[in-house]
């Protein structure tokens, strides 16, 4: 019998790259308007079969996050490299996908005396949905805080789910973009207990997991990712790691402003977040004091001790702008022109 | 295994309940975890797991009416797991492996030189898989039916019964499939996987070494 020569690739060789793309998002401009959320949804998840995944969201933090409570999920790596063991998210835990009495109320004449409601996709009332405690945050009266947490695949130089995958059904493109190759892929899930972020999602019916594209079909026609492209706020830069007129690198290299989240899941993940400067905190007698509103701890345990340096240098070049002194990083962050984000990635989708 | 010769039409061996399994000898089997270890270098995440193959036994009839093999399996399994409603939710499934060369190796699941051929039915499928695999990782998923494999399924007080039939000889030489023939001896293997325990890929209870299977003339 003549034998195929079937030969299995190694990790290294699925998980390298020549390059990096990045994506860089500014905690201190996004008003959680969802739009980027609204934008992916509608490219590549608004299906019968996917309508529970969000491959990109924005969650209140603090809070249970998304999908809920992902950082006590496991998976990633110790600080030795160890595969660390993970859980599968549930429907609810992905943040459902309500259907609504939209028939009944609006089209049967019964707008005056019923109410919409919504069913939970695995039947009854809702127990926990996407954005369910949106804007509720910590901390009392007269200083609570939240901030938002957009969140999307890191597209990580050490992909967990790449290593998780036995069927080798995950790889990184040359420009650094994860992939599941839908032929391959079993619907095992090792990959969505691997990764540490939960960015993984299952579609109960292809059986297949799917994850965050980062719109490949878009950035080889030198488009942006619909996400970054789609922030009204002006928060997203997109580019390669390396190019150094990009906005990522200036931001992550050059002024070490833009810090990964939970670095410590050791996946070394490429989204980076322009950590937020809180408002001033009140003090009993309601005046305002040096103190920040979101306490240090809050903020180091979602983005490591980098936190405290990158805040400091914000900060710093925040109060020269308050001095009527020039600050190229408070220019850069302002980003008057969006074609200044995303370095080559300018061309409009048609 | 004796395998033996049984003159009844193909169809009636399909029916588990059939007196002609009577004078078939029941196989029975102890499984164990797959030696998940030995495999970490396709996932150092499933390479972790530990609480997977727990089903620790099966019970096989075969037989054959000198046109086609017909295998009867069962198991006991608490929890019928036969559709994915959630998430986090793993199907049962039963298969049996077959090597092509004498030095094909269960454990790894042959090799590129080695290849196997398994048969593979899971409880939401209508129709069975036919796989072929050159080492673990490799195996292809093809349609079985397309390859003149048929099963048939029920659970029953809290146990699986599945009967996989096909014919001795395999349609093309390309598709890769085994042949058997009276008077030849080859190996088969068993694994099992329990969905409701989160079983799945190499996640299951398998039998170890090849058991003879000698088909009577």
């Amino acid at each position: 019998m003549k034998i195929l020569n079937n030969t299995v690739p190694s990790k290294q060789q699925l998980m390298a790259s020549d390059r990096q793309l990045a994506t860089v998002i500014d905690l201190n401009k996004c008003m959680g308007c969802q739009s980027c959320v609204v934008a992916c949804k509608n490219l590549w998840t608004e299906r019968e079969d996917a309508h529970h995944m969000r491959w990109m969201s924005v969650a209140t933090a603090p809070g249970s996050l998304y999908p809920r409570d992902f950082e006590k999920k496991g998976g990633g790596y110790d600080q030795q490299g160890n595969a660390q063991a993970g859980e599968l998210p549930s429907m609810v835990d992905s943040g459902d996908a309500f259907t609504f009495n939209h028939q009944e109320v609006l089209y049967e004449g019964n707008a005056q005396s019923k109410k919409l409601e919504p069913t939970s996709a695995l039947g009854g009332a809702p127990e926990w949905g996407y954005n369910w405690e949106e804007d509720q945050g910590k901390g009392e009266w007269p200083n609570p805080y939240f901030f938002y947490m957009p969140r999307k695949c890191n597209h990580c130089s050490q992909p967990a789910c790449v290593d998780a995958c036995s069927r080798n059904a995950i790889y990184k493109r040359e420009d650094g973009i994860v992939l599941i190759d839908q032929d391959k892929c079993e619907g095992h899930r090792h990959c969505v207990a691997a990764c540490p972020y939960k960015m993984i999602f299952f579609n109960p019916v292809t059986q297949k997991s799917e994850k965050c594209i980062e719109c490949f079909p878009r950035i080889d026609q030198k488009i942006a990712s619909a996400c970054n492209r789609q922030c009204p706020g002006r928060t997203r830069a997109f580019g390669f790691l390396d190019d150094r007129n990009s906005l990522v690198y200036r931001l992550v290299e050059e002024f070490k402003v833009a810090i990964p989240l939970h670095p410590e899941y050791g996946t070394t993940p490429n989204v980076f977040y322009v950590p937020p400067m809180s408002p001033q905190a009140f003090d009993d007698n309601n005046e305002l004091t040096d103190e920040m509103r979101i306490p240090d701890s809050v903020l180091e345990g979602y983005f490591g001790p980098g936190v405290h340096k990158a805040l400091a240098i914000l900060l710093a070049e925040r109060e020269k702008k308050k001095q009527g002194e020039a600050s190229e990083l408070m220019d850069l962050l302002i980003s008057r022109k969006w074609q200044d984000r995303f370095a080559e990635f300018t061309n409009h989708p048609v | 295994m004796k395998v033996p010769y049984i003159k009844q039409h193909a169809d009636v061996f399909l029916d588990p309940n059939a007196g002609l399994w009577k004078k078939s000898a029941v196989g029975r089997f102890n499984l164990m975890p797959t030696p998940i270890k030995m495999i970490e270098h396709l996932s150092p995440f499933m390479a972790n797991s530990t609480e997977y193959g727990k089903v620790n036994q099966i019970e096989s009839r075969i037989a054959h009416n000198g046109a086609k093999i017909t295998i009867l399996l069962s198991w006991q399994d608490a929890t019928r797991n036969d559709a994915i409603r959630d998430l986090d939710q793993f199907i049962d499934g039963v298969a049996v492996m077959f090597p092509f060369t004498s030095n094909a190796n269960p454990l790894t699941m042959g090799d590129a030189e080695n290849p196997v051929n398994a048969w593979f039915w899971r409880a939401d499928k209508e129709e069975p898989y036919d796989v072929i695999a050159h080492g673990y990782g490799s195996s292809k998923r093809r349609i079985g039916k397309e390859l003149g494999l048929v099963v048939n399924s029920s659970y029953q007080d809290g146990r699986w019964t599945v009967v996989f039939q096909r014919a001795l000889r395999a349609g093309l030489i390309s598709h890769q499939q085994v042949n058997f023939a009276p008077d030849k001896v080859t190996g088969i293997s068993f694994a099992v996987w329990d969905g409701g325990n989160a079983d799945r890929a190499a996640q299951k209870s398998f039998s170890g070494g090849w058991e003879p299977l000698e088909l009577e003339a």
